[in-house]
């Protein structure tokens, strides 16, 4: 017996680039999900995403197809205030592969997680972020994102005797 | 305006803050012991709005756990912690100045953890201050863990109602005096600079209802623990993990006499007596033991069913002296080489001893461990364990890692077909290297080997990598191995190490 038809949703994004995808993966995005929720007819219109362009809609439905169907995280195991919680920085290893991509299709990965509330995938994108971070001095911080210093003479003083705190491991 | 803000800015200047906060959040708290408050501070050092986000997200400033030992820089992490909990961790608390660790001790009514390590010499004693702040009220500490200090009278005012955790290692204090704990999940005591009378002892454990673990060492006094009166069993109904180290087999035997726990808590004894084998009858439950070796009464103690630790000491015993009859089957090795031992003797020792002592045709565990600045053992090594058909895990650790890849390298150079090696289903891999050229070349190997007779008779199932010791070949090598694993569909263990 076949198994029974996926409904397929349509999307648009910022650049008019349309996708069809199958409802459930397009579920790992809370927000979808709430809006297929509210809408009670079949609608053939697309959905509009103007906060995501298609190239990195592409990467988060790679994402959302190679983890559907696991469990989403529920608000028991949203991060939580007790700061006695563990926190890691340990990304799987599809993820870390799915992950590995330039600066700017990173940040705009976790701004469309951020966004469209995937919160696996911004967990990710995080720790992806934290992991480069890790270990780093204030200067080499700087030099891999491209940021400027920008302190001023007066913060100059502070600063320069907290970095000594900061450089003593 | 947004196109021009995204050509001046860098990309990362994209994320709002509080994505960047969680981010910072995660470098920190996700950062290994000793680098939390440096990972706060360089953070905070980027840039100006960096620097407002950092100063704007107090607890990212609770932890002080730098070498730093400047008063200043900790005054400053309890300012900018504002109402935050401290967790502190100082593992080198003799580079402190007394100054400093009051500062810490002062803010003990706001800390969650603390962990006071100091190494130099026993029972440190802490400044009139600091003893000060140590004899008040603790009410939020859940993890206490001190080293080598000297505690005040009735320290904590007598009761930490929050801890889950207590170790106190190398510590000068009152055994009447001892906190009442009663969320209490974790106990160790070790060399304590009195001996706990048992009847007491007894009387604080009926107060930990919720223990589940409890690791002692050297605690007991020697002679009167056969003579405690038995009263009402002390129940633990939740203890998984009993662990004794240094103290007499009878004497533990009498207190466990007094105890009621599941079946299912794993007993481990660790002791030098060399009478430890006539002891056995008294521990119907122990999981594990380790002893000194050279006497053949212990060996025959290996033949019952639970591990053996068997620490080689150049000094005791003789290969020689062993009579073939009284070869062992054993169920599970564990074999430990110590680096302060010289290293010909000790692996000659390991070698003749697995040779003619024991039978390895029933073995289902072998874990060879060995620390220290050793070299590795020759190939001859492996000979014994030319035939392991029942062999279901193995730890290949430190130095044993590096003769473990030579061998099956050379196994595989020579075309042997089966391994005795085919059979496990679990390995476990702890590789001594700091330096990723090393662990490079080892890693391949590994990954050859494992490759070569993945799709045929290799029963793997699990591997656990244990953490290397430098954290870039952690990140490196875990990499590696959730790529070997996941090619050969098998599942990864990457414990703590």
């Amino acid at each position: 017996m076949a198994a029974p038809a996926t409904q397929q949703i349509k999307i648009r994004c910022n650049d008019e680039k349309e996708f069809t995808v199958d409802r459930d993966v397009l579920e790992r995005s809370v927000l979808i999900k709430n809006m297929l929720e509210d809408v009670t007819e079949q609608q053939d219109a697309p959905i509009p995403l103007p906060n995501v362009s298609g190239p990195v809609m592409a990467k988060v439905l790679e994402y959302c197809t190679h983890h559907r169907g696991e469990p989403l995280p529920s608000a028991d195991t949203e991060q939580s205030q007790d700061e006695t919680r563990k926190r890691t920085t340990d990304i799987s290893e599809w993820d870390q592969k799915f992950i590995t991509v330039d600066q700017e299709m990173l940040f705009e990965i976790i701004l469309a997680a951020n966004y469209l509330d995937i919160k696996s995938l911004l967990d990710v994108g995080c720790k992806t972020v934290a992991n480069m971070i890790k270990g780093k001095t204030p200067e080499e911080i700087r030099k891999l994102f491209n940021i400027v210093n920008d302190f001023t003479p007066e913060e100059e003083a502070q600063i320069k005797k907290e970095n000594e705190w900061a450089e003593d491991r | 305006m947004a196109n021009l803000r995204s050509q001046i800015l860098p990309p990362i200047f994209a994320l709002p803050p509080e994505i960047l906060i969680t981010i910072f959040l995660d470098v920190v708290d996700g950062g290994i012991s000793g680098t939390k408050t440096s990972s706060t501070f360089s953070i905070s050092l980027v840039c100006s709005h960096w620097r407002d986000l950092a100063l704007a997200t107090s607890s990212l400033w609770r932890w002080i756990d730098s070498p730093a030992r400047r008063v200043e820089m900790i005054q400053t992490l309890i300012i900018r912690a504002k109402d935050r909990p401290l967790s502190v961790l100082l593992p080198e608390l003799h580079s402190y100045d007394t100054d400093g660790v009051a500062a810490i001790l002062e803010k003990l009514y706001r800390t969650q953890e603390l962990r006071l390590w100091y190494y130099h010499g026993a029972y440190s004693r802490l400044s009139s201050s600091s003893l000060k702040h140590m004899a008040a009220p603790a009410p939020l500490l859940k993890a206490l863990d001190l080293v080598g200090l000297c505690l005040p009278d009735n320290p904590f005012l007598g009761s930490l109602p929050s801890v889950r955790d207590l170790s106190l290692d190398n510590c000068g204090f009152r055994w009447e005096e001892m906190p009442h704990c009663p969320l209490l999940r974790s106990l160790s005591i070790s060399h304590p600079d009195f001996l706990i009378d048992t009847p007491s002892f007894l009387t604080y454990l009926s107060t930990l209802p919720l223990l589940e673990k409890l690791d002692l060492e050297l605690a007991f006094e020697d002679e009167n623990m056969d003579t405690v009166r038995p009263t009402i069993p002390i129940e633990l109904p939740k203890l998984t993990s009993l662990s004794f180290t240094g103290d007499s087999p009878l004497e533990v035997a009498a207190l466990l006499q007094h105890l009621r726990f599941p079946v299912t808590c794993n007993i481990r004894i660790d002791t030098e007596d060399v009478n430890l084998g006539d002891y056995l009858a008294l521990f119907p439950a122990l999981k594990t033991c380790r002893t000194g070796t050279g006497m053949i009464k212990e060996l025959q103690m290996v033949a019952r069913p639970f591990l053996l630790r068997m620490k080689i000491f150049e000094e005791q015993g003789r290969p020689s002296d062993v009579d073939p009859s009284k070869r062992t089957l054993l169920p599970a090795l564990r074999l430990e080489v110590n680096g302060s031992y010289h290293n010909s003797t000790s692996f000659e020792m390991g070698y003749q001893i697995c040779q003619n002592r024991l039978e390895f045709h029933y073995l289902e565990r072998l874990d060879l461990f060995g620390q220290g600045t050793l070299d590795p053992p020759q190939l001859s090594f492996w000979q014994p364990f030319a035939s392991l058909p029942n062999l279901k895990t193995l730890a290949i650790r430190q130095i044993f890692a590096v003769s473990f890849l030579d061998y099956v390298w050379r196994e595989m150079e020579s075309s042997v077909n089966s391994s005795p090696f085919d059979t496990i289903h679990n390995l476990v891999y702890d590789d001594p290297s700091h330096d990723v050229d090393q662990y490079t070349p080892r890693f391949t190997r590994l990954a050859t080997y494992l490759r070569a007779r993945a799709d045929r008779d290799l029963a793997l199932t699990t591997l656990t990598l244990v953490e290397p010791r430098s954290e870039h070949i952690s990140d490196v090598a875990a990499g590696w191995f959730v790529g070997l694993v996941h090619e050969m569909k098998r599942e990864v263990r990457r414990p703590v190490y």
